[in-house]
């Protein structure tokens, strides 16, 4: 009776440590498609580099309106300030507006874009991008469109997570 | 009895001039496209300095296009723990430390070494190209045949590719108009995709290609000298969209 007792309770203790693990993160790459849509928060570019706009990274996407060199040429600036190392994902609709990054006014340059897998047409462009902490700044344009929409996500459930994986 | 049944399983296996699959066709889109942010109309586009520029010429001869297996594997990784050198890997390709995206299969040929060679299984001829005018292209002639074997193809190929550019450009930086040309030789533009020819296949397949180089092609380059060399890497790292229909 003891022993049924134990093993039950045995039983009973390891489905609990066996049951379901955390909650599985939506994927930045299929959240970043299903805000296509949305125009976001909306906000004006800095004219340079010293006057970008804040931005963010979140759930949320942002519309960012340009500024006019007066020659129908649209440019902008617009920035992140991050507290701790952070691995991030950015998305545009708008190929090739981006065209520039900055950390802490040092240009250190864009690594390549591919499109979102996920919905490459609405997508067309994203930039996987290892934040330390600091201000990083976005260059847009020379572009011949006024607007750029853009999510700027944490990179969190975008790649396999291999304990998550063990622990299933 | 037993004679009619071993003739009509000898019927049913893949015998000479039969394959897992046929590929019908292969379809190639290629022309000149700016992209959304860059593009001014009537041909003019925009660069990075912003200097607006427009394409008098982006002619290309391409020898043959190949659907490539990569022999003497044992360069497989898994891309969610990516071999030295190379991060965030998703969607078919890998981030180098360069900041460069490289196609899994390009990785896999240099993890195995020496021995490993990408073998063509498939190919049809392309000739001209007029990539200002845009060309869609059905290449129907498949050789050695269209009836593929088994293969895991890694990699498409545009094989044989010589380029010449010619081009003028005004504004942003430069003084007055400036114009300038450039021919340039490729061995071959690839581009990694996966498709696994097996019993389990469509049996009747069309591979799509798409060739469609933007405006950064030129961002970060004087119009007055465009360095070939770097060209030809750029036109390498935007690569090709291919799509199994």
């Amino acid at each position: 009776m003891i022993r049924s007792k134990v093993m039950w309770t045995g039983l009973a203790l390891g489905l609990v440590a066996c049951g379901p693990g955390p909650e599985a993160e939506e994927d930045p790459s299929e959240h970043a498609c299903e805000q296509v849509g949305s125009e976001g928060a909306m906000v004006s570019a800095g004219a340079d580099a010293d006057s970008a706009a804040a931005v963010g990274i979140g759930e949320e996407p942002w519309t960012v309106a340009l500024v006019d060199d007066g020659e129908g040429v649209y440019r902008g600036f617009v920035e992140v300030t991050v507290d701790e190392e952070a691995d991030t994902l950015l998305f545009t609709t708008v190929e090739g507006a981006v065209t520039g990054l900055w950390a802490d006014g040092e240009d250190v340059g864009l690594p390549s874009a591919a499109p979102n897998a996920d919905c490459p047409d609405e997508i067309p462009e994203h930039w996987d991008l290892e934040l330390t902490p600091g201000t990083w700044t976005l260059e847009l344009g020379p572009a011949a469109v006024d607007t750029v929409w853009l999510i700027w996500l944490d990179a969190s459930g975008h790649a396999h997570d291999e304990a998550q994986e063990e622990a299933l | 009895m037993r004679a009619f049944f071993a003739m009509f399983l000898a019927g049913c296996t893949t015998g000479p001039g039969t394959g897992f699959a046929t590929l019908a066709a292969v379809e190639l889109d290629a022309g000149f496209a700016p992209e959304v942010a860059r593009d001014l109309g009537d041909g003019w586009f925009l660069v990075d300095s912003g200097a607006r520029m427009r394409l008098d010429a982006f002619a290309a001869e391409v020898g043959r296009v190949a659907l490539q297996e990569l022999e003497g594997r044992g360069g497989a990784f898994d891309p969610a723990s990516p071999p030295p050198g190379y991060t965030l890997c998703h969607g078919g390709h890998c981030h180098s430390d360069e900041g460069r995206l490289v196609d899994y299969a390009d990785i896999e040929a240099e993890l195995a070494g020496e021995g490993a060679r990408f073998a063509d299984v498939a190919w049809a001829a392309v000739g001209s190209l007029d990539l200002l005018a845009g060309e869609a292209l059905e290449l129907g002639r498949v050789e050695p045949s269209p009836e593929l074997p088994a293969a895991d193809l890694t990699r498409v190929a545009l094989q044989d590719v010589r380029i010449a550019l010619a081009w003028e450009a005004t504004g942003g930086p430069l003084d007055g108009v400036v114009t300038g040309s450039a021919e340039l030789a490729m061995t071959s533009l690839t581009e990694g995709f996966e498709l696994a020819v097996d019993r389990d296949t469509d049996p009747r397949l069309r591979v799509g290609i798409s060739w469609t180089p933007g405006a950064a092609l030129f961002d970060d380059m004087d119009p007055a000298a465009m360095d070939a060399d770097e060209l030809a890497a750029r036109l390498q790292e935007r690569g090709l969209d291919v799509e199994v229909r």
